[in-house]
Formats: C-alpha cells, sequence, structure tokens
C-alpha cells in the first residue's frame, strides 16, 4: 500500500485502519528505508497485531534490472517506528509455526518454541563459550508468517503491471477491472507451468494476465470478493489468511495485510 | 495511391493497409524499448489476437466497465444521506419518531485510534436511524459488522417494537426481552436498501449450545441451510444471532463501580446512584472494568428453567439448587483482571493511544480538566470485539468473523458410525416338489 495511505479505506472494509500517529510516523520511518537501500518503490505491507505491541511490516521493490520478476525486500519494525530488514527463517521449525494459535506477544525475542538444533564445532583449535541454543523465536515467526502471506495471498488486478521486452515489469495507467475473481492474479513468480510456458514463449508480453491467476488457488472458495455500497471499490479478501486485502478502483489498486498473523488452518471445515 | 495498392495485398479478415496500422498503433502503445527486434513478434501477435486499431478503446482493457456509477445506487445514496422522508419525492413526509441513536460519525473517529476503520460510517448512520423510524426500535445502536464469504452483515443492536407477536414459544425458549432474547438484532447486506434490515429471529438453548460445537463461516445469505455436525436446527439467521449473543453476553464491559449488585438478589445489578464516569486515570489497567452482562450457563439459557411439572415429593426450593449446582451461575460483575485464556494469559489486552496530555489538571472543576487519551480494550476470546473509552464516551464494535479463539484444530465432530446392514441370509433354492400325481382312485 502507498504510504500516502489514501488507500485506507478500502481497509476499513475489513474494520481495519491506521491511526494519526501511525500515519505520520509510518511514513517517516519508510521514507527512511530509502536511506540505505535505494528501491522504485517503498510501500507499507501491512500490521501484524500483538497482545502488548503490534509489527509494521514495510516492502520494498526493486523493477529495474531485474529479470523476470521484481526484487521485494522486507522490514519489520515494533512500535518504536525503526525499521529493520527481516530476517530469515529456520526452514525446518517454519512449518510448525504454520499451525501456531497464539497471538503474538509483541516482544520480538520472545521464545515460540524451543528447537534442539546442535551446534558442532568441528576441528576448531580454540572452543568457544558455550553457545546457548538458538531456539525459534517470534521475530523468525513474524518472518515466516509475512513470507507465507506474500506466497499465498500477495495478488494484483489483471491489467496493473506489463512485462517488458527485456522481462522486467512496469506498471501501467490502470484503468480498473471488472469485479470477478479470473480478473486477478499473484504477485510473485509465476509457479503454475501454463504461465511459465507464456513467459518463455515470450507471449507474455502481450497478455495482461501473465501471472498466477487466483483462479487456480486450492480451495478456491478462499477468496471473498466484495465492493462497499458504492460498489466501485472492491476488495478482494482472502478467509485463510484473515486480514488480506487486495484491493482496487478505478483508478488505484493495491494490497495490503492488517490481521494477527494467525492463519485460518481449518478453513476447509467451515464451509 | 499507395493506399489502394496495399489495400489490395488482402487475406480473408484485413488487408495488408489496415495489418500495418493495427501493427503501428500497437507499437505506438506499447512503446517497447527494442521495437526493433520486435517488429515480427508484433506483426504475427496482432495477426493472431486480431487487434485492429480503430476499435480500439483506450478504455477497453480488460473487459472493464465505464468509469460511472449506476444510477440505481446514486439514487439510493442519494436518499439515504437526505433527510428521512417517508413518503415519495412528490409528497414528502418527514419521520418524526427517532429512537436514540449514538452519533457513530464521532465514535468512528475514537475507533480510528483503536486502529478500527468503519467505511462509509456516515452512511451506516444514516441507515441506522432509518431503521429505527421503520420498525420502531428504540436505544438502537450499530453493533458491529460480521464478514461473510459472499457479503458482509451489518448488524444494529437495539430494543424491538413491543407489539411485535411471536406466537406459541417452547418452554425453554427464553421469551423476547428476557434472558438471551432480551436484545433484538437485525442483519443487513446491503446498507442502501433500507428494506434489507432483516430481525433476526429467537433462538432456542438447544440453538446455542450446538453453535457453541460447531465452527461456520457465514455466507451472506440469511436463509442459507447451515450443514455441519451436530446438526444446526436453524438457517443461517439463527446461527448469526447465537454468536451475536454469545459474544454480547460475555464481552460487554463497563468502569468499575458504575453498577452495583443489588442487596439480597446477588443476580441483578442496579446502576450505582450519582455516579460520575470516572476520568482517564482511573480507567488504565483491567482491574477497573467489569463485566456488565450475565453469562450464558451450560444449558443455552441466563435462566435456569424450573419446569412446571416437578416430580412427586421434590420440593421447588431444592430442586431449584440441585440445577443451580450442577450448572452454576457465574459471579456478576467479574473485573476482567481475572478473566483467563486456557493457557492462563489474560483474556484482554488494554492499550492506551493518542494525546494522553492532562490538560487543565489543576482546575477545580472536573469537568473542566480533560485528557484526550483513548483507551481501547481488546477481548483475546472473540477477537474483533473492541470498546474504546475516550472523554466520557464508551463505545463498543464488534468487526469479525464470529469466530471464538481457539487454541486446538477445528475438527468436525464424526458423524455417528451407521450400523452395517445384517448380511442376507443365504439364499436356498425354492423346494420343487415334483408335480403331483393324483392318485390312483380307489374304488
Amino acid at each position: 500500500m502507498d504510504i500516502s495511505f489514501n488507500d485506507l479505506k478500502f481497509i476499513q472494509q475489513i474494520g481495519q485502519t491506521l491511526n494519526m500517529e501511525e500515519r505520520i510516523k509510518l511514513k517517516l520511518a519508510i521514507l527512511k528505508i530509502q536511506e540505505h537501500y535505494t528501491f522504485d518503490e517503498v510501500l507499507f505491507w501491512g500490521r501484524v497485531e500483538g497482545v502488548e505491541k503490534d509489527y509494521y511490516i514495510a516492502m520494498g521493490i526493486q523493477y529495474k534490472g531485474q529479470y523476470e520478476f521484481p526484487l521485494k525486500k522486507f522490514y519489520w519494525s515494533s512500535n518504536n517506528y525503526h525499521f529493520a530488514e527481516l530476517p530469515k527463517y529456520n526452514e525446518e521449525y517454519a512449518s510448525r509455526a504454520d499451525n501456531l494459535r497464539e497471538p503474538f506477544t509483541g516482544q520480538h525475542e520472545h521464545i515460540v518454541f524451543k528447537t534442539e538444533e546442535e551446534i558442532n564445532f568441528e576441528d576448531s583449535l580454540d572452543i568457544p563459550a558455550q553457545l546457548p541454543a538458538k531456539h525459534f523465536s517470534e521475530l523468525e515467526r513474524l518472518s515466516y508468517v509475512v513470507q507465507q502471506v506474500e506466497f499465498n495471498c500477495a495478488s494484483i488486478p489483471v491489467g496493473s503491471y506489463r512485462l517488458t521486452p527485456t522481462h522486467e515489469l512496469i506498471r501501467k495507467a490502470f484503468k480498473g477491472v471488472k469485479a470477478e475473481l479470473k480478473n486477478y492474479q499473484h504477485f510473485r513468480v509465476p509457479t503454475r507451468k501454463d504461465k511459465q510456458d507464456l513467459i518463455a514463449r515470450d507471449e507474455a508480453l502481450y497478455r495482461e494476465d501473465f501471472l498466477d491467476s487466483l483462479v487456480d488457488d486450492t480451495p478456491n472458495q478462499q477468496w471473498s470478493l466484495q465492493a462497499d455500497s458504492t460498489q466501485r471499490n472492491i476488495t478482494l479478501r482472502n478467509l485463510i489468511w484473515p486480514g488480506y486485502v487486495t484491493y482496487n478502483n478505478d483508478y488505484t489498486f493495491g494490497y495490503a495485510y492488517f490481521g494477527d498473523g494467525i492463519k485460518n488452518s481449518d478453513f476447509e471445515f467451515l464451509l | 495511391m499507395l493506399k489502394e495498392k496495399l489495400q489490395e495485398i488482402k487475406d480473408s479478415n484485413t488487408n495488408l493497409y489496415q495489418h500495418l496500422n493495427n501493427v503501428l498503433t500497437k507499437i505506438l502503445l506499447d512503446n517497447p524499448k527494442n521495437a526493433f527486434e520486435l517488429f515480427e513478434d508484433y506483426s504475427f501477435q496482432v495477426k493472431s489476437s486480431g487487434f485492429s486499431f480503430d476499435k480500439y478503446n483506450e478504455f477497453d482493457n480488460a473487459e472493464r466497465t465505464k468509469i460511472s456509477m449506476d444510477q440505481a445506487i446514486q439514487q439510493k445514496t442519494l436518499k439515504l444521506v437526505n433527510k428521512i422522508n417517508l413518503g415519495t419525492d412528490e409528497e414528502p413526509q418527514e419521520a418524526t419518531q427517532t429512537g436514540y441513536l449514538p452519533n457513530l460519525t464521532e465514535e468512528a473517529y475514537l475507533y480510528e485510534w483503536a486502529g478500527i476503520g468503519i467505511d462509509e460510517n456516515y452512511k451506516i448512520f444514516k441507515a441506522l436511524s432509518l431503521l429505527s423510524v421503520t420498525k420502531q426500535a428504540s436505544k438502537l445502536r450499530f453493533w458491529g459488522k460480521i464478514m461473510a464469504r459472499e457479503k458482509d452483515y451489518y448488524i444494529a443492536e437495539g430494543v424491538a417494537n413491543s407489539q411485535v407477536e411471536d406466537g406459541e414459544l417452547p418452554p425453554e425458549v427464553e421469551p423476547r426481552g428476557s434472558g438471551v432474547n432480551t436484545k433484538s438484532y437485525w442483519a443487513c447486506t446491503d446498507i442502501l436498501n433500507d428494506k434489507d434490515w432483516v430481525e433476526l429471529p429467537l433462538i432456542t438453548p438447544q440453538q446455542i449450545n450446538v453453535s457453541r460445537q460447531i465452527k461456520y463461516m457465514f455466507t451472506g445469505n440469511l436463509e442459507a441451510d447451515v450443514i455441519t455436525n451436530p446438526y444446526f436446527f436453524g438457517k443461517e439467521k439463527h446461527l448469526l444471532k447465537a454468536q451475536i449473543v454469545r459474544i454480547t453476553q460475555s464481552t460487554v464491559i463497563i468502569p468499575k463501580g458504575q453498577y452495583i449488585l443489588r442487596e439480597g438478589e446477588p443476580r441483578e445489578i442496579d446502576q450505582t446512584p450519582e455516579y460520575k464516569l470516572p476520568g482517564f486515570h482511573e480507567l488504565k489497567t483491567l482491574n477497573d472494568w467489569m463485566h456488565f452482562n450475565t453469562n450464558i450457563l451450560n444449558c443455552g439459557r441466563l435462566v435456569h428453567l424450573i419446569p412446571s411439572e416437578l416430580p412427586d415429593g421434590v420440593e421447588p426450593d431444592i430442586y431449584q439448587k440441585q440445577i443451580e449446582a450442577a450448572d452454576p451461575f457465574e459471579n456478576r460483575l467479574k473485573q476482567l483482571s481475572n478473566d483467563k485464556l486456557p493457557n492462563n494469559k489474560p483474556a484482554w489486552k488494554i492499550r492506551i493511544v493518542g494525546d494522553t496530555t492532562d490538560y487543565n489538571p489543576l482546575a477545580k472543576d472536573t469537568n473542566n480538566k480533560v485528557n484526550n487519551g483513548v483507551i481501547i480494550i481488546k477481548s483475546l476470546v472473540w477477537p474483533g470485539l473492541v470498546t474504546v473509552y475516550s472523554n466520557k464516551v464508551l463505545s463498543q464494535l464488534y468487526y469479525g468473523y464470529g469466530f471464538k479463539a481457539t487454541t486446538n484444530h477445528f475438527y468436525p465432530k464424526q458423524p455417528q458410525q451407521v450400523q452395517t446392514e445384517q448380511p442376507d441370509l443365504p439364499e436356498q433354492p425354492e423346494p420343487n416338489f415334483p408335480a403331483e400325481v393324483p392318485q390312483q382312485q380307489q374304488d
């Protein structure tokens, strides 16, 4: 979402928003990210609510010079509004994090669960001081949740980006789409074969829907497409990650996550 | 001359002149950096996709409809935001009786501090006032929004017009105005349509108990069947009401001391006489708040049901004590700090945001002391329930899917095993006696 925060009215459809203090401080903090690493675009990705404090996530996107798909880098901050890069999470334990139901506490060092990792020092001449076992911290859980939501949910309307002949993505002048699920696609490197073939054959340059379509997501009912009473402000929500919203109207589009970071993993049983 | 020449070289659909026009238009529109290398590609693409420059309309991308709002929506919105007019345009009839309705637009400002955004709050407010007039409902307020798969529900809470007839009710159902059916709720999916507000029906204790065991995502259609195991006797509107009642009964909170227990009847509460809403500093911790409503008992009602015909030899008082011991009440006016989640963590989270400077702290008249801080209390048991308090304004709202927070995964109960059929007895061939031989007649 754009840091001018004009698009908050879409997020209000699911009952979330940023208050005045958050908007001012986030704008300043996100602009500060540009001082260290120049991105083409720096956007506000979302807010993960915790019991004591909340986490704010920002995303930097680099389009130029990236073949096939732009580079995305994530930054996080607590309510001190000081962004730092979101670290990688430990892959082995990440799948356990998928099923956690407890809310985030807000303390990023909080241990989510203890891991049994052995730290082997083979053939080291000097024996270092006893290192504590590295447990799965809340910051890693946050990192995992952000990556999952971005991979599974991040989506944009068709016709918003184009693939240039040098396989870079550029933004087009967006004119709105009709409110149908087939008019939305994932904002990620295409994983499905039909789209990968399309790009390999270079046909993607001429088509608007060259990224993975949402219609092929399983289960298909996880997407809920609704509009407000004017029928022109459309939000596309995800029901497995409640809080995720892709929005568009005739002038603008974007997406954001405003939620508690808990996956609704019993979604299939709720229908 | 050249134009005609080019037009002569043709194919079934188009001619060379047209095709060159189309290719050049597409290249101009797309403006690729390496158009020279891609020229043949473009030509091929234009041929296969049938792009035609004169039919190209800049606004036709992605099957988009024109930037205009449906006429009907325009008219409905205007009618909604204007003064309430119960008649037609030619003969306006003003609404004279509107019950009390809290100013949602002002409260939305407080909720924004809590991070809760109420979209189109002015339209919701007008829709509620229209509801109050048409259904003669009093004490109306915006309860919240329950999100669903196709359309969201806007829920209003109030007290319905007392002239509504319900007909015969089974004895265990608490009648309108008492128990779980004390307040009435209206649900609507389209705020522009004032006829869309549907009053949610009275619910039975059985429905409450089943709703405790299932987890269901609403679809947005009040008449949809709810297919779950254990079987829910009712449609989506019954389940919606059950969830709303469960949420309300366990999460309405008030500042400590606003109500006191009635002497002699510890289950009833009265307003504390001469009570003034405390200022900001007295309400900053969970200790300063308490529950307002009673909890729903295990049997699904607020008050135990004493059957009119007791078995012989059982005194009513003793019977009452017995069932109360089996299904005990919880204390009224419990403090929030005692509420705990199953993992022993607090069940509420309290935050303070906004400008917390005390203005005019030394003023003698407490009305001049101002603190614009906003106290936000969110429930962790029913995520989505928010209470805000600032400068003597107390308000509460729910925005969510209607789920209770669970620590375990939800697995629907398995249906009971259907007994297998008894195997058929092995078939025997029919006894096939030889045809009767007529006995020789004996003379």
